[in-house]
């Protein structure tokens, strides 16, 4: 301890020296704490998005491409997508805990004289829990909705506002087409998840997929590209038993669909994409390590330079503390302090700094950041270790100093 | 009769590349435990030299020397530093304390380096600080004291290991008249103690204050005289 203090108030009496030397760790430091929590921020978010969407899901989504555009200009009709048949034919794989179908509203909707374009999707009872939705009002679509084709429909709170503004809405009819649904529930997005399609719940409707079934057929006027289309589903959710084999199921329904649909189609897999965003956010960190090695290598290499000259100033104090019964391992060991104290230090004002940096970034730039406990202490580990490494050679130097030239230079 | 010290022979070259300077040529000498020895000679007639070497700061190019019947070429390098650190009290004519310290804490340094409990160190350099008569200044740094001053902070500091040998380097030399002789008598004081001191002057009134006076001239002992105390000295014997 008492080495310690010794070893702060000769750096004091350099203080300007000292501090200079220190900045090259302090900038590495800092570099080390907010590229961490830059990049872990972004993990966090990345990573929670991506479970969001279930990572136990795979998630098959219907795509209009050229090749279905051809035959719409063949023959009038765009057809492409999901049919019931796949939903059948997944049924029957290994490893599939449920099939969850879905298809957009394709129709306009109209509530009193006035019409909307809102985008919706037919569902069954499973789909809100996929997004982990959440009723605020009313009652969410149930399993009897679908079996008795009753039709009624459930808003996103976005909706309820521009449709009813601050009218209880529960019970009204909104139009589909031409077919009323009442209105039984407000759906909230909590997690901000999004469709696979990028949409918000928030200004989606749901309906019943049975009874949406039986009053609308697959084949009608796509009004967002005035076409007519064939599309039986936009959207089937596979949740497997075991995350394990997800790959291998999701491999065998691509191979499945490549031989049905040809390329009508996306597969997306949240848990791989979840593996690959690891993957690059390793990648991520090792450049960022890089980036500080060099940061430290440099503020170390300024830990050597000035603890020598320290040594060549201070041959004196050496001679005169040899002469008074310090060995050469007490001479070292307090040179050795001294460039572990200035490197600590520079890693307590990194640390600080950094802190203050990443709440800066996520206040100004607005990117998520998230400090954690492992850069912190890692960063002091590093200090120290650049003290140790960078300051033997010099400590080295004072402690083979011959006593009694050391004692008579001046 | 013991002694603290013993050379003979003793020779010291200083080497500047492959020219060598002889400066001791052969130096036998003992001092007895106890004893109050003055060491003077010529401007480099090699008085620090070989001071240096019973200091064991330096090592000697042939010759023998015990001290405390060690044979002290077969010290290690740790061995030699724990000699000086218990058994040696250095005074040096330019004080060599140390700047960033305050008094006390220079006091307190070569006990660092010994395992003096922590308690006892404070306690012991107050007391040396007390007998040196420098207890009104512990806080100071030494840059704030005088030449008398800094003096006796240096020779409380020599004498918290309880050393049995002192080695004085012209410990007046760079003080006035009546400051030296303040020191010399603390140094009288010491040595009633019941240390060895070896002292190198130029003071031809130290001959009264010691036993024994040394003339060194060229590298070799030229002669040995009797000095005030001696009788003193073989009565209490
Ligand atoms: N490190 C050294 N390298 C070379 N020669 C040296 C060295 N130290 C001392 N000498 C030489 O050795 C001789 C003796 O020096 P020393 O310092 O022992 O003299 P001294 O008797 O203490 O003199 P003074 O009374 O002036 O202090 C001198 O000629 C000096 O030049
Ligand atoms: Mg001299």
């Amino acid at each position: 301890m008492r080495i310690f203090i010794l070893a702060i108030r000769n750096l004091l009496s350099h203080g300007f020296r000292s501090f200079l030397t220190s900045l090259g760790i302090i900038f590495g430091i800092i570099s080390i704490i907010v590229m961490m929590s830059i990049g872990e921020g972004a993990r966090i978010k990345s990573i929670s998005s991506i479970e969001a969407m279930g990572i136990d899901n795979i998630i098959l989504k219907s795509v209009r491409n050229t090749a279905s555009q051809a035959v719409a200009e063949e023959r009038g009709i765009l057809k492409y997508g999901l049919r019931e048949t796949d939903v059948k034919r997944f049924i029957e794989f290994d490893n599939i805990r449920s099939v969850v179908p879905a298809r957009k509203i394709r129709k306009t909707i109209y509530y009193g004289s006035k019409s909307y374009n809102f985008s919706g999707l037919a569902v069954t009872e499973d789909f809100s829990k996929l997004l982990k939705l959440r009723v605020t009002m009313g009652r969410d679509i149930a399993n009897f909705d679908n079996e008795k084709k009753k039709r009624i429909c459930v808003i996103g709170k976005k909706i309820k506002k521009k449709i009813f503004q601050f009218k209880d809405p529960l019970g009204l009819y909104i139009r589909i087409g031409l077919i009323p649904y009442q209105v039984v529930g407000i759906i909230e997005n909590r997690y901000g998840i999004k469709t696979p399609f990028g949409q918000n719940p928030d200004e989606m409707i749901f309906v019943p997929l049975d009874s949406y079934k039986s009053d609308f057929s697959f084949k009608g006027l796509d009004t967002s590209i005035n076409t007519v289309v064939d599309v039986e589903y936009d959207l089937i959710y596979l949740k497997v038993l075991h995350t394990k084999h997800i790959d291998y199921t999701a491999k065998r329904a691509k191979r499945y669909l490549e031989k049905i649909h040809k390329k009508n189609f996306e597969v997306s897999v949240p848990y791989l994409l979840l593996q690959q965003k690891e993957e690059t956010q390793r990648t991520f960190n090792i450049v960022m390590v890089a980036i500080a090695a060099i940061s430290l290598l440099v503020g170390g290499i300024g830990v050597t330079n000035i603890m020598t000259a320290n040594v060549f100033e201070r041959y004196k104090e050496i001679g005169i503390r040899r002469a008074l019964g310090a060995q050469k391992i007490d001479i070292l060991v307090q040179f050795l302090v001294e460039a572990v104290t200035i490197s600590l230090l520079g890693g307590l004002f990194g640390v600080l700094f950094g802190v203050g940096g990443s709440i800066m970034v996520s206040k100004i730039v607005g990117w998520p950041t998230a400090i954690t406990t492992t850069s912190v202490l890692g960063s002091f580990i590093i200090s120290v270790a650049i003290g140790v490494i960078f300051g033997t050679y010099p400590a080295w130097l004072a402690a083979k100093l011959d006593p009694i030239k050391a004692l008579r230079s001046e | 009769m013991t002694s603290v010290i013993e050379i003979k022979k003793l020779k010291k070259s200083y080497f500047m590349g492959t020219v060598e300077t002889p400066v001791l040529f052969g130096v036998d000498f003992s001092l007895n435990t106890g004893e109050y020895v003055a060491l003077m000679g010529s401007s480099g007639s090699g008085k620090s030299t070989l001071l240096n070497i019973l200091g064991m700061l330096d090592k000697q190019t042939s010759g023998e020397f015990l001290l405390d019947g060690t044979d002290t070429l077969k010290l290690s390098d740790n061995e030699a530093s724990r000699f000086r650190n218990k058994k040696i009290g250095f005074v040096f004519q330019s004080f060599n304390l140390l700047a960033n310290m305050s008094v006390l804490e220079n006091v307190k340094v070569p006990m660092f380096y010994s395992k003096v409990p922590i308690r006892e160190q404070n306690k012991r350099a107050l007391e040396l600080l007390d007998r040196v008569k420098m207890s009104h200044r512990v806080k100071y740094s030494p840059l704030q004291l005088s030449g008398g001053e800094m003096q006796r902070v240096a020779l409380a500091r020599a004498l918290v290991m309880k050393p049995a040998l002192i080695l004085a380097d012209e410990p007046t030399g760079n003080l006035d008249e009546k400051t030296g002789q303040d020191i010399l008598d603390l140094l009288d004081e010491i040595h009633a103690g019941g240390a060895s001191i070896l002292m190198v002057t130029h003071d031809p009134e130290m001959m009264n204050r010691v036993e024994r006076v040394i003339h060194l001239r060229d590298g070799l002992i030229d002669r040995e005289e009797l000095g005030g105390k001696a009788s003193l000295s073989v009565k209490t014997q």
